[in-house]
């Protein structure tokens, strides 16, 4: 290397270390295949984690949450699911829901940006002067409109408003050939903000770390190196799913097709996985967009947990149709496969749902070892055959025979008995594909079918397969080819390659054509069913509404009279309550009465014995009075003497009478 | 500050941040909220600064119906508050925010 070039490099590696690289920038270093940019996508994706666990873990304190954990999945979605429902205000907040999501996140936006406005809302309640009276002067206006002209004029003359990054632009130790060759380089890129453009709809991203092209890719047609792509999102599987659609439009398509259909964007839901492709290339860049966001939100609220696999399981791979064409979307199909999996562990997504279940499942070719750590995979959904018949509706369809890893093979504690295979012999692919899909023209006929399953480097002993060896001279092995590995739409094109390119590509765009028009039939027809299954999804929805109506409004007339029926019993119970209470009443009363009466009775006896004594009383007072008299009559009688001598009997006062003369 | 300023000041950040916004209903709503973002923070700047004291005679001014600028602008000298300073950093500021994200 040159000393201009290793100061270009130093410089280069020094802006992807403290991030300041961008888009265009990075790109144009992939190409040079300079480590300063893998050294960029580390540090972008560094600085993006830490912005969003610094928000996340602001918006956790805020809410009160202690011991937050940045890295638990579940924690960060509960926080954003409370914090989205306070922000918003909306009760029933929900995630899926767009209009929710929407608001949402224009309020993490304004607090990202540090709009703040509680913020702003103290500062303001700092000045006691009115608002509206400042904008209502006239004096004030006229000072500010001069003011602001002028600070406006001068920060432009001056170049005073710029981004803090642009700041640190040619300072510091950097030689004035390497600035300048740099700033060239700038003038050119500023032809490659196409790359920033396609940030935005289908991206031909399959040169990207990881994906399609990668070398450590075990197989022809996988997706990806499941390894190099953990390596680029930090071992995050979520993260790992959404950069491979985003790259790769295919990979999008397997996996919007394979999300639970609760999940699915409006549009896409029950389509087969070819009709999710032309679905999606249907779309504006800004629609495509919307749908990627939509995935990326779903793909966030997801957790992850390990499955091992046994028995036959149906894949979506890809490959070029024209083996000698460029790589880019229009040069790759979607193709269907079913593999034997014999205890392979590898990634399932799941959602649950409020009510402690599940809304789906989605499981995808991560795999894991014996220690937990990813070892490879695809990165495609893989499905229990013919479990979801529907989906790979419209695929060309591969034969393929797998053998598991040996390490894999002898894990304990998995499912079943695993036993090795024989290593795979290529078997012809059938001749008449089944498929409307079209097929490129110039097609070998014997085609070395590779083993798409991850078999781990350091394996010597197995039967070496021919798929996982660079075959140059086979054109279905298309990523061993050196020229299409730098010639794909959109990026850097070496101009040595230039004429050869343009040969393919004239002959590329011949066989597109004619792929092209048979294309348009089968779109047509494809597009027509589509459009019937979605009649009868929406009719099927409607049924199931009203269904619901009614059990609803069954339910409320059956509340209704349970409530009559308890109203009328309690009423019931009164009225007899009232009753006894009467009736006990009157009984008391009745009971006071007679006692009173029998008082008064006794009363009156007693009287009556008092008033029978008094007299009786009465007539002893009255005999002895007159006894009295008489007593007194006789008091000088004859009788007397001999009274007073002794005592006097009758006879004595027999005598006495007749002496009288009585 | 008045519309012109705000809105020149506001297209030209929008012009170096080359956001990828095509619809045109979209970029008017970006630039006007972008614009009253602006507004609202050079008045907090600006009299978020003054005391009770300076408060109170500002009401006074703007009660009597003053219109001359020069009136306010003696006000903010006695006050040590330099308008077009503050002007000034606050525009300053709100471009290294808006423009921060370029290199993401």
């Amino acid at each position: 290397m040159s000393e201009n070039g290793a100061n270009n490099l130093k410089y280069s590696t020094n802006r992807a270390e403290t991030g300041e690289m961008g888009v265009a920038e990075r790109h144009k270093l992939k190409d040079r295949g300079e480590k300063a940019y893998d050294i960029a996508k580390e540090q972008e994706l560094k600085i993006q984690r830490e912005k969003v666990g610094k928000t996340i873990a602001e918006v956790a304190k805020k809410l009160g949450i202690e011991n937050f954990d940045q890295n638990s999945k579940k924690q960060v979605g509960e926080v954003l699911s409370a914090f989205c429902k306070r922000a918003c205000g909306i009760e029933d907040f929900d995630i899926n829901n767009k209009e929710h999501r929407k608001y949402a996140m224009e309020i993490l936006d304004t607090m990202s940006q540090g709009r703040n406005l509680e913020a702003q809302q103290n500062q303001k309640e700092k000045s006691k002067v009115d608002p509206n009276k400042l904008k209502k002067s006239k004096g004030l206006r006229s000072l500010f409109v001069k003011v602001g002209a002028l600070a406006l004029a001068t920060g432009l003359a001056a170049g005073l408003f710029v981004a803090h990054n642009n700041n640190k632009k040619g300072g510091g130790n950097v030689p004035a050939s390497a600035l300048e060759e740099l700033q060239e380089d700038t003038e050119r890129d500023a032809n490659m903000l196409e790359f920033e453009e396609t940030e935005m709809g289908i991206k031909d991203g399959y040169g990207e770390k990881g994906m399609w092209l990668s070398e450590t890719k075990s197989g022809p047609y996988n997706f990806a190196s499941a390894t190099e792509v953990a390596e680029a999102c930090n071992y995050d599987e979520v993260e790992m799913v959404k950069y491979t659609a985003h790259n790769q439009v295919e990979s999008f398509a397997d996996y919007l097709a394979n999300l639970p259909e609760q999940l699915q964007p409006e549009g896409f839901r029950g389509l087969s996985i070819i009709e999710t492709e032309a679905k999606l290339e249907s779309l504006s860049p800004e629609d495509y967009a919307k749908v990627q966001q939509q995935f990326d939100n779903t793909m966030d609220q997801a957790f992850t947990r390990r499955v091992t696999l046994n028995g036959e399981y149906e894949n979506a791979y890809m490959r070029q149709k024209d083996a000698n064409g460029n790589v880019v979307h229009g040069n790759m199909e979607l193709v269907g496969c079913s593999t034997n999996e014999n205890g392979i562990v590898v990634n399932e997504f799941y959602w649950p749902d409020n009510q402690g279940g599940e809304i789906g499942t989605m499981d995808v070719k991560i795999i894991y070892g014996e220690d937990g750590n990813i070892i490879d995979g695809c990165e495609q959904v893989v499905n229990k055959k013919d479990s979801k018949p529907g989906l790979y509706a419209g695929m060309a369809i591969v034969v393929e025979q797998t053998t598991p890893p040996t390490s894999q093979v002898e894990q304990p504690g998995e499912k079943g008995s695993p036993t090795p295979t024989p290593a795979p012999t290529p078997a012809p692919e059938p001749a008449p594909e089944p498929t409307p899909a079209p097929e490129p023209a110039p097609e070998p006929a014997p085609e070395p079918t590779p083993a798409p399953e991850p078999e781990p480097a350091p394996e010597p002993a197995p039967e070496p397969t021919p798929a996982p060896e660079p075959v140059p001279e086979t054109p279905e092995h298309p990523a061993k080819n050196e020229e299409a590995e730098r010639e794909y739409a959109g990026g850097y094109v070496d101009p040595m390659q230039a004429d050869q390119s343009q040969a393919n590509t004239e002959q590329a765009h011949e066989t597109q054509e004619a792929v092209n028009h048979e294309s348009a039939e089968t779109q047509a027809a494809e597009d027509m069913e589509a459009a019937r299954r979605a009649e009868e999804a929406a009719a099927a929805q409607a049924a199931a509404e009203a269904q619901a109506a009614a059990e609803a409004e069954q339910r409320r007339q059956a509340e209704e009279a349970a409530r009559q029926a308890e109203l009328a019993q309690m009423q019931e119970a009164e009225r007899q309550q009232r009753e006894a209470a009467e009736a006990e009443a009157q009984r008391a009363a009745e009971e006071a009465a007679r006692a009173a009466a029998e008082q008064a009775a006794r009363e009156q006896a007693a009287a009556d014995e008092a008033a029978r004594a008094a007299a009786a009383e009465q007539a002893a007072a009255a005999e002895a009075q007159e006894a009295a008299q008489a007593a007194e009559i006789t008091e000088n009688a004859p009788g007397q003497a001999e009274a007073e001598n002794g005592t006097l009997d009758g006879g004595d006062f027999a005598d006495i009478a007749a002496q009288m003369g009585l | 500050m008045d519309r012109q300023t705000l809105g020149q000041f506001i297209d030209e950040l929008i012009k170096k941040k080359a956001l990828p916004v095509d619809d045109t209903a979209e970029l008017e709503a970006l630039r006007e909220k972008e614009m009253k973002a602006l507004d609202d923070k050079v008045i907090d700047a600006i009299f978020g600064r003054l005391s009770d004291e300076q408060d109170a005679e500002l009401n006074q001014l703007l009660d009597k119906g003053e219109e001359s600028p020069e009136a306010f602008e003696e006000f903010f000298q006695n006050a040590g508050i330099d308008v077009e300073e503050i002007i000034s950093q606050t525009m300053q500021d709100f471009a290294a925010d808006f423009l921060g994200g370029e290199n993401e």
